[in-house]
């Protein structure tokens, strides 16, 4: 048996996500023994997991300052200095973690980890990657790093190989599954069966479920694309058609078989998603965010615009009036497109 | 008869019948002419409290709290500097003790029954009916635990066997606790709770040996109930863990519990967890922790019961405890307690700033209930990924089912 301010316990405590619990617990412990490398080493970890890297910066600094041969409290720092995007600074620190243990693999991973954000050091990352591997070949972490360095550095094939690994090491590990899907890139439905299968690992990833989202925003585009095209092919058959009422015209043809052919595609993507994926995009359908119901919004317009532009009739005045909103709301959601994946 | 005399009597009339809510009423008015205001206050809060809308009760309380009603005791203490007595106060309430154990409401503590080990045992106290609501919950325990363990003879007949625990798992503060404890003393066992922090242990191999002691004492002190609290601590699937006495510990835990079947004999394993996906499989496979039950957040019934008991020893007035449980829909029991809480401090700052001593009224629990956020969405966050994205082979139906009911609503 334990007491509340033993650090075995609250380690496990963090282990098992109960990081509140831990929080208090480590303010007991530390009341008693303010000091302790091993308490501040304990509550570095859980203010990161608490998503305080000030705090955990703080934290680290105090155990560096305690123990400062220790390879982890450098390592925790430059974890926490990574965070708050202070890479150069957080790359200092895990080389100085290296310096100190050498044949410690966590030491080398963390190198690869800290290049990853600081500048031109992507050669750096790759060969402490390698080393971690070296010393540790067993450990799924150290090739998904190399993987995610490699891709950094456009290296397709190492990427993908070591991605391979990581998940024949650890078969259940989300962020390598999701790297490697998207990688892969295998179709719009291959990407959602990866995300899902990702998403069943780790259900809260938000990365899986921004790519899941990705996808279908992908797919909306695609639509549209095709909904622009018959779009402008029923614009020069109405166009056509002013100029001699008899002319049936090539150009409706077309315009309606590029709309048809937009609207099986879509039906045929439907059909290849799995269940899951399925539920999941019909639910982002129906709760969309503003982006993505935007990009509804646009598809469904082009859609409806252009059956209606092919028919005779109201097709003149639909054209006049939708087409011009169509362009400025075309244009409108490639901007915000752009500012939405530069913020994220 | 003496006035004393005539209050003594009805007094233990009181104590011997103490639904009657007429004669606690009269008792109440007898006291309160007799000058007794703060012996009045309890009894004229009971009566509010079974029955809000008695204006006679509510008459009552209004004397035996209003300022000029003189102390039972003369007790010529210097008036506070801030100007409101605090002490006056909480002795015209007749103010409970902040905190209720179960000692002090008078519910059986059991001692520690003989046998080995270091781990208290005690009986469990409460049954079924003690929890109220959750009417399904209930209909769950009994098919999957109780009624094949009460009737033996039709066991014996589809031959049934007793082996296995059950895992209640749901949102943080819904009762599982209690629900096992209330299980417990269904069956009229011993109930022994285990945490994780009566398990680990630094040394190397002191973990294991301490669940081994652990099933030794449950065995001892059969019938017992074994409840793993948060089992996802102790159980924590391997795949995740990091530490090796994690995965060491669950190892033992999975021998003790699918051991040898006669070992284990009157001894019922209960689990219960938050984090359902987090616990091992292994530990869900048949003879373990093979039955599970879900529990959600309070019914209606269960909430009434809820809001009654966390209101029963504060002093109330007016209270629709119907309409403030159908108001707190989707809030946990602990949700519903600091509600109460807001709620009486609402009352309490009140008094002193108006120098007025008030009842806690169905304004302030309406008011405390806008400022409250239902604990548990993080929680039903993840369940709905859990459900959509991890329930490939159809573990986590009833969750799904469940998350599907509570969005229609």
């Amino acid at each position: 048996m334990t007491g509340p301010e033993d650090p075995a316990l609250i380690e496990a405590m963090l282990d098992t996500g109960r990081v509140e619990r831990a929080g208090e617990m480590l303010a007991a412990a530390l009341a008693q023994q303010p000091g302790s490398p091993r308490l501040l080493q304990l509550l570095a970890r859980q203010r990161l997991l608490a998503d305080d890297a000030a705090g955990a910066l703080d934290a680290a600094d105090a155990l560096v300052s305690a123990a400062p041969g220790e390879p982890v409290a450098h390592q925790l720092r430059a974890i926490a200095l990574g965070v708050l995007d202070r890479h150069e600074e957080a790359f200092a620190a895990a080389v100085e973690s290296v310096r100190l243990d050498p044949l410690d693999a966590s030491t080398h991973r963390s190198v690869a980890r800290a290049a990853l954000g600081a500048r031109g050091r992507l050669q750096d990352g790759w060969a402490a990657a390698c080393r971690a591997i070296e010393l540790e070949p067993a450990e799924p972490d150290s090739h998904f790093l190399l993987g995610v360095v490699a891709e950094s550095q456009q290296q397709r094939a190492v990427a993908l190989e070591a991605y391979r690994r990581t998940l024949a090491l650890d078969p259940e590990h989300a962020a390598a599954l999701n790297n490697l899907t998207l990688l892969e890139d295998g179709g719009l439905a291959r990407v959602a069966l990866g995300m899902t299968q990702t998403l069943a690992l780790d259900p809260d990833s938000e990365y899986a479920r921004r790519n899941l989202d990705g996808v279908l925003e992908r797919f909306c585009w695609r639509v549209a694309g095709a909904g622009f095209l018959g779009l402008v092919l029923a614009a020069d058959a109405v166009d056509a058609a002013s100029e001699d009422p008899t002319a049936t015209g090539t150009s409706r043809l077309l315009a309606l078989v590029v709309l048809a052919a937009a609207l099986i595609g879509a039906a045929v993507f439907r059909h290849t998603l799995e269940p899951v994926a399925r539920t999941y995009l019909a639910r982002r359908v129906r709760r969309p965010g503003r982006l993505l119901a935007l990009v509804v919004l646009a598809v469904g317009l082009v859609l409806t615009t252009g059956v209606v532009g092919v028919s005779p009739g109201p097709g003149v005045l639909v054209m006049g009036v939708l087409g011009p909103v169509l362009g400025l709301l075309a244009v409108g959601l490639a901007v915000w497109t752009a500012v939405e994946r530069g913020r994220r | 008869m003496e006035p004393s005399d005539l209050i003594a009597s009805l007094e233990r009339a009181v104590a011997a019948s103490p639904d009657d809510l007429a004669l606690r009423t009269h008792l109440a008015g007898l006291l309160l002419d007799a000058g007794r205001a703060a012996e009045a206050v309890p009894h004229a809060a009971e009566v509010l409290r079974r029955d809000p809308t008695s204006a006679t009760a509510r008459d009552l309380m209004a004397r035996a709290l209003a300022p000029s009603t003189p102390a039972p005791e003369p007790a010529p203490e210097p008036p506070p500097e801030s100007g409101f007595d605090w002490d006056r106060a909480a002795a015209d309430l007749g103010v409970p003790p902040p905190f209720v154990t179960s000692d002090d409401d008078g519910r059986v503590r059991a001692e520690a029954a003989p046998g080995p080990g270091r781990f208290g045992v005690e009986a469990a106290g409460l049954t079924l009916a003690d929890v109220g609501g959750m009417e399904e919950v209930k209909k769950r325990l009994n098919a999957a635990f109780l009624a094949p363990l009460r009737h033996e003879a039709l066991r014996t007949a589809y031959r049934k066997s007793l082996r296995g625990g059950l895992l209640l798992y749901g949102p943080p503060g819904c009762g599982k606790t209690y629900l096992a404890r209330a299980l417990a003393g269904e069956l009229g066992a011993r109930f022994l709770t285990v945490t994780i922090a009566d398990i680990l242990d630094s040394f190397i191999g002191r973990s294991e040996q301490n669940v081994h002691e652990i099933f030794e004492t449950a065995r001892a002190n059969a019938p017992c109930v074994l409840f793993l609290d948060e089992v996802d601590a102790i159980g924590l699937k391997r795949s995740k863990s990091h530490q090796d006495w994690m995965r060491t510990t669950l190892n033992q835990l999975l021998v003790e519990l699918s051991g040898v079947a006669e070992a284990n004999d009157g001894v019922f394993v209960l689990a219960a967890t938050n984090q359902p996906w987090d616990v091992d499989p292994a530990l869900r496979r048949p003879g373990r922790l093979d039955r599970t039950v879900l529990v959600m957040p309070p019914d209606q019934p269960a909430r009434e019961a809820i809001w009654r008991l966390h209101l029963q020893d504060r002093p109330i007035g007016g209270i629709d405890v119907a309409r403030l449980a159908a108001r707190s829909d989707g809030l946990t029991g602990a949700d519903i307690a600091h509600a109460c809480e807001t709620a009486a401090e609402r009352a309490l700052m009140d008094s002193v700033e108006t120098g007025e001593v008030r009842l806690i009224s169905q304004h302030d629990l309406e008011g405390a209930l806008t400022e409250i956020r239902p604990s548990v969405g993080p929680w039903m966050e993840t369940a709905r990924n859990v459900a959509l994205f991890a329930n490939g082979d159809g573990s986590w139906d009833e969750l799904a089912a469940q998350l599907r009911t509570r969005r229609r609503r």
